[in-house]
């Protein structure tokens, strides 16, 4: 991952571990409602961002999203239909 | 009589740092800088509004940036997300117009002639656009859009509106009018060199280079003078390109984090520069035949050289085999901090036999590990000179003509 951040106190942090998603298929698009990541289920409030990028024959899909205290960027891997949390960020 | 022609120039504010503050709402009202690298001496390619308001620009160093602002957030740059980005807010360009030119990575020319009926209803679809990037991309991102009857003037508007905001210039008085006092740098074209070569000439002002004799500049400054006449005096030499141009030179550079003079150190990183370039010119269907290596200095200076060869460079190892001897050739007094690699000269590949070598396995080797990069990732296999070159040179992304193609 090509992102790295330099935050103050300790705010930001980079992973890279599997989650369980719950997605809802509305009007064409996936959209991520829910997940479950360290024994904690936590909504998405909001999407801010879709992007993709290959990386050789995998597509993917990286979710920008937002609570009312975190930001989470989510990663689904086309290649093998995973899903892994890859950024968190809280105030 | 020709119809004067529509023209329309979009240009995000502000917009890597926009894209981040997008991306994670929690960054938005606070100063952040896009850097190419997050050391002291990395530049920042795009702070934030906010970041701006403190005096910290564009081409501000992370040290300097950091002594203004302790508390600014550096972000490293993530092309593919700006890129996406990009071909979103593009998206909507293109429901305008099929006569859209990319300009760079955050600006475009939309030539409205004919679907727009005058600047009045253009200033309507640039007010329908700057709502859809909203709604439809992302609600943080902002616009500058200029509208004129040429390229330069909608570009020129678009620069000088406020910013999120619509510039029309309508007419020469109005032109005349907004040219009056403005400094000659403030024109696309315009650098300090040729400020001088201007201010030589008694002009001063871009109302001053409007009114200048047409004939008496081609004279002194030649056609590119008289271009910049042209643009001031709203007439068109250029017409939107509608995709990209051939390129006329492919090259990567990188800031190297360790500056050395070990010209071993300095070949394995070439040697993933020219792995890059060689990719790119085999993806296009290129072969070159010149090559140019640039080498900074930690100092001021560094040194330039560029070969013109016999047989034609299309595998990695063609170019890294003339770049690594060129590279042997220097007397390094300083340690290097950028190394830079280019080749140009190019034309279609074709599969000329060499008296000398057997090109064509070559070139089929390399073909068949480009296909084994695109479908496993970039450097899933690659030479052993570039062993310990894997975070080096990762992808960057410019302003200026670029392809949206990660």
């Amino acid at each position: 991952m090509i992102c790295v951040v330099c935050y103050v106190k300790n705010m930001y942090e980079k992973l890279d571990e599997k989650i369980d998603v719950l997605v809802e298929f509305t009007d064409g698009n996936v959209v991520p409602n829910y997940f479950r990541w360290q024994d904690r289920t936590y909504k998405v409030e909001k999407i801010n961002l879709v992007h993709s990028e290959r990386k050789g024959n995998d597509k993917i899909y990286y979710f920008s999203v937002s609570n009312n205290v975190n930001f989470f960027r989510l990663a689904f891997f086309t290649r093998d239909l995973s899903w892994r949390i890859q950024e968190l960020y809280y105030e | 009589m020709n119809k004067p022609r529509i023209i329309l120039h979009i240009d995000m504010n502000s917009y890597f740092a926009s894209v981040e503050q997008q991306a994670n709402p929690f960054l938005r009202g606070r100063a952040v800088g896009v850097c190419a690298y997050l050391s002291p001496n990395g530049i920042i390619l795009a702070s934030s509004r906010e970041a701006k308001e403190k005096g910290i620009k564009t081409g501000c160093s992370v040290r300097d940036a950091k002594f203004i602002d302790p508390e600014m957030i550096f972000l490293e740059n993530e092309p593919a997300k700006y890129r996406a980005v990009t071909k979103k807010f593009f998206a909507i360009l293109a429901d305008y117009t099929d006569q859209v030119e990319p300009y760079s990575i955050d600006e475009a020319f939309v030539d409205l002639t004919g679907w727009a009926k005058d600047f009045s209803s253009a200033e309507k679809i640039a007010e329908e656009i700057r709502n859809r990037i909203k709604k439809e991309v992302g609600e943080w991102l902002e616009c500058s859009i200029g509208i004129s009857w040429t390229k330069f003037l909608a570009k020129f508007a678009g620069d000088i509106a406020p910013k999120k905001s619509t510039l029309i210039i309508h007419n020469q008085n109005e032109l005349a009018l907004i040219l009056k006092n403005r400094n000659l740098k403030e024109a696309w074209g315009i650098n300090k060199r040729m400020e001088i070569k201007l201010n030589s000439l008694g002009i001063f002002s871009l109302l001053d280079l409007k009114n200048y004799d047409a004939g008496k500049i081609k004279r002194k400054l030649g056609l590119y003078g008289y271009y910049l006449w042209c643009h001031v005096n709203g007439q068109e030499i250029s017409h939107i390109n509608v995709g990209s141009e051939a390129p006329k030179s492919i090259g990567h550079s990188y800031c190297i984090p360790k500056k050395s003079k070990d010209k071993e150190y300095l070949a394995m990183v070439l040697c993933k520069l020219c792995e890059k370039t060689g990719r790119r010119l085999r993806s296009l269907g290129l072969e070159a035949q010149r090559i140019s290596l640039n080498l900074a200095f930690v100092e001021v200076g560094g040194i330039s050289k560029s070969l013109k060869i016999q047989d034609k460079m299309f595998t990695s190892e063609d170019i890294f085999k003339q770049a690594e001897k060129m590279l042997n050739e220097q007397n390094l007094i300083f340690p290097i901090r950028i190394v830079a690699v280019s080749v140009s000269a190019l034309s279609p590949s074709s599969n000329q036999m060499s008296f000398f070598e057997n090109k064509i396995i070559q070139k089929d080797l390399s073909l068949a590990l480009d296909k084994i990069n695109n479908k496993y990732g970039e450097f899933a296999i690659v030479r052993g000179q570039m062993f310990g070159a894997r975070d080096m040179a990762q992808d960057r992304i410019g302003f200026r003509k670029c392809s949206l193609d990660s």
